[in-house]
């Protein structure tokens, strides 16, 4: 039996398609083409998604600087680059190799030359590449199946690409896919388990919904997260895509085109089969995109308020079309992709019922009212009447009448038709089209759907009163049971599409718990009593837990720079701490101050003082970050410079920002430069009449400096506010309170309500703030935060009207950073906008946490947890070494 | 009697009315609303958190301090119209029968089946919300309140007739030790010596129950995982549940029970010795009855009015006592539901649970009193 077969049809097919094709945007090929096998595309837009092996290949060659350089010839072309999917070369025996390879015309002339795919020595087919003179351009293949397991090599383009084919074990209880992923290291696999047994996680909160598209907050989106899957997943060591669902993907040359391959075979977890590019249609453009549903992630997939298009291309292509190139693509591509089969029924856009189909006819037949009236308005009075008697038919809803009064509409409307002339092709069109609808009429009524769903039904689908039998998902668990407020229960979908390199079907756990703990102390306690598995402590919660680690040397391994690992051998706990995490806190001065008192001369002296960089670098010099990580966080946290977050791989790692160090005489002097004194020999300084008229920016100087008073009455003195209730920004200000006193300027702490503080800052009412946002591998998603235009622009909102010049550079680095795909640019890019922000300091940056993270000694393959995903990382791959937590 | 009754039962639509009113506006008062907390999330966008609006009937602001009313006044008006002319039990959104008691199943000649509204959060009615959670809490509450009255009684009549004795001293002392500790922090205190040191000596002794794994060395919710689930009613658990059951309410009587004892305690004593030191009771010594006849007869069934009084007011406490040690003890009770819809701004709910608390209030005061008529002859509303 011939056991490997490649799509050798399609790649003959595309041979030609590609001879033909120069200068027709790739957008405009038949779709009925069976696989988008050839795009072309530039060799620099690629590095995201190098396979591992080839980014460390990249960087031995970072001393080259010219990116082009080629790996091997095909005739005259030259071979630039081959992507292999997945970059792991793993791939189950019946699994999908694909491979883009970047081929370059070197030379002056066209080219043709034929790219042949080798496996083991022999030829499984070709196609040929026609480059223009100096192009560079992709070509795609696939491997679909091999005859039997073992080390395989791929040969192509003169490239050779080593393949291990992994046999997969029998199902447990299910099925594995044949186009299964099989996980590997940079997955968050580090070594092969053993199935059984479960585990149990506590969560501050029970979940509020539990569909994932209008899931708002993570208590819920935890759980939802474990059910569901998405066509793109992201590596834990480096936040690159990596094949989820979709197995394969190519990027247009224009790079406003992503075509996915899907992963073939893949059941639901009720069973059904199998997902296809109609479940990718129907969750982007039916769910998200539908402005009738609450979707909780359809800002990411708007580009500067232009919806991102799909496309179905066949059962197993879809197609991405962005208005624009947008680089951040790829996280908008990891939403949990939904069963059409389950919820269609729940959306109201597709379900229209008798009566959303008659509004529909009356609709059609309205727009094109005048253009009917010309052919014979004697027929469109008759239709008024017909449509009229079908109305009342379905108000009462009433079959027979429906049926009777369906047929008189549609010989009219056949009678319309017969009546119109060639050339009104589009009124034809429409007339069949108003055809189709009366027929839906009488479909609909005959199934007992006269009104159609509520919009809303769809909010309100999958709730926590939902049995379980209806949530149905793609991911590693499927749902058993929610005891309000107690526990979630989630059980092993054994449907599920991954295993590990043993062929062992993932997940290795029978059952997950989530332990509904809202104390944080509680949950410490429980993890103390081994009631739960896995814990994210807080920094005062560390010692006590490293209490058990005798010797530091012995019983910590340090894995790399930032991941600490120890044994606590006495309560048998594993510890770790891995590097800052994302999100920061920082200190935030209003320079829209005034706004808090318009009428009050005073505030518009502190505004002037606020918006003077060197008043804000002088704070920065006062922040005493040493006391803060010691006294507040244990120790167990770094300070934080950059408005990106430290993990972040566009992080700013030669740290060319720049830094201000805790000086309080650096901070005094540079206050005194200009000009704020204490006049009055009260400890505090004064908004100074000097300062005001010489050192202020000169679109903040009054020109009449009479409404502010005697200078001595302008004390430096403002509110620095935080959310009451946050035991750590509580402590961190009355710190930053005490070190401002001893330079003359005077801080008043004040602890605010959450809800009245968040009022505040987007009022512009606020004097001081500290403060934290979340932060996340993604600096764009800062965007809200940084354009001018943003939300939550809230240091100074009138930016948007009068731009500061480095503001005004920040916005166009924040489109520039969504646009471009050279990684090494993007991160060029956002260095300089840390710098920026670094220099002219809208927020101080005081420190980012280290990520904590305590669990059982014996939990398997979680040294690798990294801040992003929190305590619910590898959920698929967690396994217990022990075997008694295995029954 | 029964005409009394009617009255109260007439007078307490108005109270209700007034408290609803009053309710409302107050929780109002608080700056912020539901959405609030979206807005600091710098991945949601102006027009989502419009669309979210709109989908939640919050468009319209309410800010009675800053004078921003009609928010208010149409969301307190969606709340008492459904509460009060609602006739169907169907979800109105999804067309389903909601799964819960309700009065029009029950009465079905009243047409009336109030509506209270549904969570923010999690899109649900009020009412399956509440019903979801009173059976757990009642499993919490009950045994405490008896706890409570059934020790503090006999303890205040024991300090009373033995005034400054040494037994008296100590009740007082631990007392008012119970008093003035916090419950949550008590509660914290027990649970970590429970962890760090009972339990493992217990296991240490060979006790199964106590080791890892097993129901003893649990602490905090009501049962172990293994446990939690299944039928609230205690009529239909196993063995093993109720000892696990047992075994996690001691803590939770003992916490939250300390401090209503100690008050409870300090009245009814103060009550005995006020009693005891009145003429009549001269007299019945005087006369020769024993004193077992004296101090139950006559000095204690005077005494227990103010008891009876109390134990009305203490019926809300039932539902929404101990609001952070149940917190604290990790137990699924409706206080905690209460707690988290205060924070997440979820005013149907809030409103609701409120008037069930002021209703619970109204019933136990008239309960007292027809209690008090009863015990106590010479009380009579007629």
């Amino acid at each position: 039996m011939m056991k490997h077969w490649i799509v050798l049809a399609t790649l003959v097919g595309l041979g030609i398609l590609l001879g033909g094709c120069q200068g027709v945007p790739p957008g405009i090929k038949p779709p009925e083409l069976p696989q988008q096998e050839k795009q072309e595309q530039e060799r620099k837009e690629q590095e995201k998604r190098e396979a591992e092996r080839q980014e460390q290949e990249e960087k031995a060659k970072a001393s080259e600087p010219s990116p082009e350089s080629k790996l091997s010839t095909v005739g005259t072309l030259e071979v630039v680059r081959v992507e292999v999917f997945p970059s792991s070369r793993l791939v189950t025996r019946d699994g999908t190799v694909a491979f883009n390879i970047y081929v370059r015309n070197p030379t002056a002339n066209e080219v043709a030359e034929e790219i042949a795919l080798v496996l083991d020595g022999e030829r499984l087919g070709s196609q040929k590449a026609q480059l223009k003179p100096g192009e560079t351009r992709h070509l795609h293949f696939q491997i679909r199946g091999f005859a039997k397991a073992g080390r395989k090599i791929v040969e192509l383009g003169g490239q050779k690409v080593e393949i291990s084919v992994i046999e997969p074990q029998p199902a447990r209880g299910g099925v594995i896919p044949i186009d299964a992923k099989v996980v590997s290291v940079p997955e968050g696999l580090s070594e092969p388990g053993l199935p059984g047994g479960k585990i149990v996680v506590a969560t501050i909160s029970g979940p509020k919904t539990l569909n994932p598209v209008v899931a708002q907050e993570t208590s819920s989106t935890d759980v939802t997260g474990l059910m569901h899957a998405g066509l793109i997943e992201t590596r834990w060591e480096d936040y690159t895509p990596a094949p989820g669902l979709a197995v394969a993907w190519e990027l247009s040359p224009d790079k406003k085109e992503l075509t996915l391959h899907l992963r073939r075979g893949v059941r639901w977890s009720d069973g059904t089969c199998c997902f296809s590019a109609d479940d990718v249609l129907f969750t982007y453009k039916d769910l998200h995109l539908n402005p009738e549903v609450n979707s909780a992630g359809r800002d990411l997939l708007y580009v500067e308020g232009q919806p991102i298009e799909f496309l179905k291309i066949d059962d197993e292509t879809v197609k991405v079309i962005m208005p624009k190139p947008f680089r951040p693509i790829f996280w908008s591509l990891t939403f949990a992709i939904l069963p059409k089969h389950k919820l269609a029924d729940k959306v109201a856009k597709l379900n229209p019922g008798a009566k959303g189909y008659l509004e529909g006819l009356k609709k059609v037949l309205e727009d094109n009212r005048r253009a009917l009236q010309e052919i014979s308005g004697e027929k469109v009075a008759e239709l008024d009447r017909r449509l009229s008697a079908l109305s009342d038919a379905v108000n009462t809803q009433q079959l027979d009448q429906v049926r009777a009064s369906v047929k008189a509409v549609q010989e009219t409307l056949q009678a319309l038709q017969a009546a119109v002339t060639e050339e009104q092709a589009e009124l034809i069109a429409t007339l069949h089209r108003a055809l189709d609808d009366t027929h839906k009429i009488v479909e609909q009524a005959e199934a007992n759907k006269w009104a159609g769903v509520s919009p809303e039904l769809f909010n309100n689908t999958w709730s926590l009163g939902t049995p379980a039998s209806e949530f149905v998902g793609l991911g590693p668990y499927r749902f058993v049971r929610y005891d309000v407020d107690q526990q979630v229960i989630l059980e092993r979908n054994p449907y599920y599409w991954k295993i590990d390199p043993n062929g062992v079907q993932l997940p290795y756990f029978d059952q997950f718990v989530f332990l509904i703990v809202p104390n944080l102390d509680t949950a410490f306690l429980k993890f103390k009593a081994g009631e739960i598995d896995v814990l994210g402590p807080r920094p005062s919660d560390w010692p006590q837990l490293m209490e058990g680690v005798r010797d530091l040397e012995r019983d910590c391994v340090q894995k790399s720079s930032d991941v600490t690992i120890c044994l606590n051998s006495v309560n048998n706990w594993k510890l770790i701490r891995n590097g800052p995490t994302f999100g920061e806190t920082y200190l935030a001065f209003n320079q829209d101050v005034e706004k808090v008192a318009p009428d009050k001369p005073f505030y518009k002296a502190l505004q002037a003082v606020f918006r003077h960089v060197q008043f804000r670098k002088a704070m920065a010099h006062a922040v005493d970050k040493e006391s803060i990580i010691e006294n507040i966080y244990n120790g167990l946290a770094v300070p934080q410079w950059s408005p990106v977050s430290i993990p972040s791989p566009y992080y700013d790692k030669s740290e060319s920002f720049t830094k201000y160090e805790y000086s309080l005489q650096r901070a005094a002097q540079l206050l005194d430069e200009i000009g704020l004194k204490d006049v009055d020999g009260d400890g505090v300084r004064n908004i100074t009449d000097e300062f005001l008229k010489n050192f202020a920016n000169p679109e903040d100087r009054p020109t009449d400096l009479a409404p502010f008073g005697p200078e001595k009455d302008r004390e430096l003195e403002f509110v620095l506010a935080t959310n009451s209730g946050n035991q750590i920004r509580e402590r961190i200000v009355s710190l930053l309170v005490n070190d401002f006193a001893k330079i003359g300027v005077k801080a008043n702490a004040r602890p605010m309500d959450f809800n009245a503080l968040v009022n505040q800052l987007t009022t512009s009412t606020f004097e001081a703030m500290v403060l934290g946002l979340t932060g996340s591998p993604e600096p764009n998603n800062g965007s809200n935060v940084w354009k001018t235009n943003g939300r939550l622009h809230f240091w100074r909102y009138s930016s948007k009207e009068k731009p500061p010049a480095w503001e005004k550079r920040v916005d166009e680095l924040f489109d520039l950073g969504a646009t471009t795909f050279d990684e090494d640019e993007v991160k060029r890019i956002y260095k300089e906008f840390q710098q920026l922000v670094s220099e002219n300091l809208p927020y101080i940056y005081l420190v980012n946490q280290q990520f904590l993270y305590a669990s059982k000694a014996e939990l398997g393959n979680n040294e690798n947890f990294k801040p992003n995903w929190g305590v619910l990382a590898f959920a698929d791959t967690l396994w217990w070494k022990d075997e008694k937590r295995r029954q | 009697m029964l005409s009394y009754i009617v009255r109260r039962l007439i007078y307490m639509i108005p109270t209700l009315w007034v408290i609803s009113v009053v309710a409302f506006f107050v929780v109002q008062l608080a700056p912020g609303d539901f959405l609030t907390k979206y807005k600091l999330n710098e991945r949601i966008s102006q027009e989502t958190l419009q669309h979210i609006a709109r989908h939640l009937g919050l468009e319209k602001p309410c800010e009675p301090l800053e004078g921003q009313w009609s928010g208010c006044v149409e969301r307190y008006w969606q709340w008492l119209k459904g509460v009060l002319f609602s006739s169907e039990s169907i979800d109105p959104q999804t067309g389903q029968r909601w799964q819960v008691w309700s009065v029009s199943t029950r009465f079905p000649f009243l047409h009336w089946n109030p509506d209270f509204g549904f969570s923010f959060e999690t899109n649900q009615p009020v009412s399956v919300l509440f019903w979801e959670r009173l059976p757990l809490t009642l499993l919490v509450t009950v045994p405490t309140f008896l706890f409570a009255w059934l020790v503090s009684l006999p303890l205040g009549i024991y300090a009373a007739t033995r005034q400054y004795s040494l037994g008296d001293t100590i009740f007082t002392i631990l007392g008012f030790a119970g008093l003035s500790i916090p419950n949550f922090f008590l509660a914290l205190v027990l649970m970590y010596w429970l962890v760090t040191s009972l339990t493992p000596t217990l296991c240490g002794w060979g006790l199964g129950f106590f080791c890892p794994g097993n129901p003893g060395a649990s602490v905090g919710g009501l049962f172990v995982q293994e446990h939690m689930g299944g039928s609230p009613w205690p009529w239909d658990w196993s063995l093993k549940k109720w000892l696990d059951y047992l075994w996690h309410l001691w803590p939770a009587v003992l916490v939250i029970g300390s401090s209503s004892i100690a008050g409870l305690m300090r009245v009814m004593r103060g009550q005995m010795l006020d009693i005891l030191s009145s003429q009549y009771i001269m007299t019945a010594r005087a006369k020769g009855l024993s004193e077992r006849v004296v101090i139950y007869k006559h000095a204690l069934r005077n005494a227990l009015n103010v008891m009876i009084t109390l134990f009305g007011q203490s019926l809300p406490g039932l539902i929404g006592g101990a609001l952070i040690t149940a917190i604290v003890l990790n137990f699924p009770t409706v206080e905690r539901l209460f707690y988290e819809a205060l924070r997440a701004y979820d005013d149907y709910l809030v409103q609701t649970l409120l008037m069930f608390f002021a209703i619970l209030l109204l019933i136990g005061n008239l309960l007292a009193d027809i209690l008090l008529a009863w015990v106590d002859p010479r009380i009579r509303y007629d």
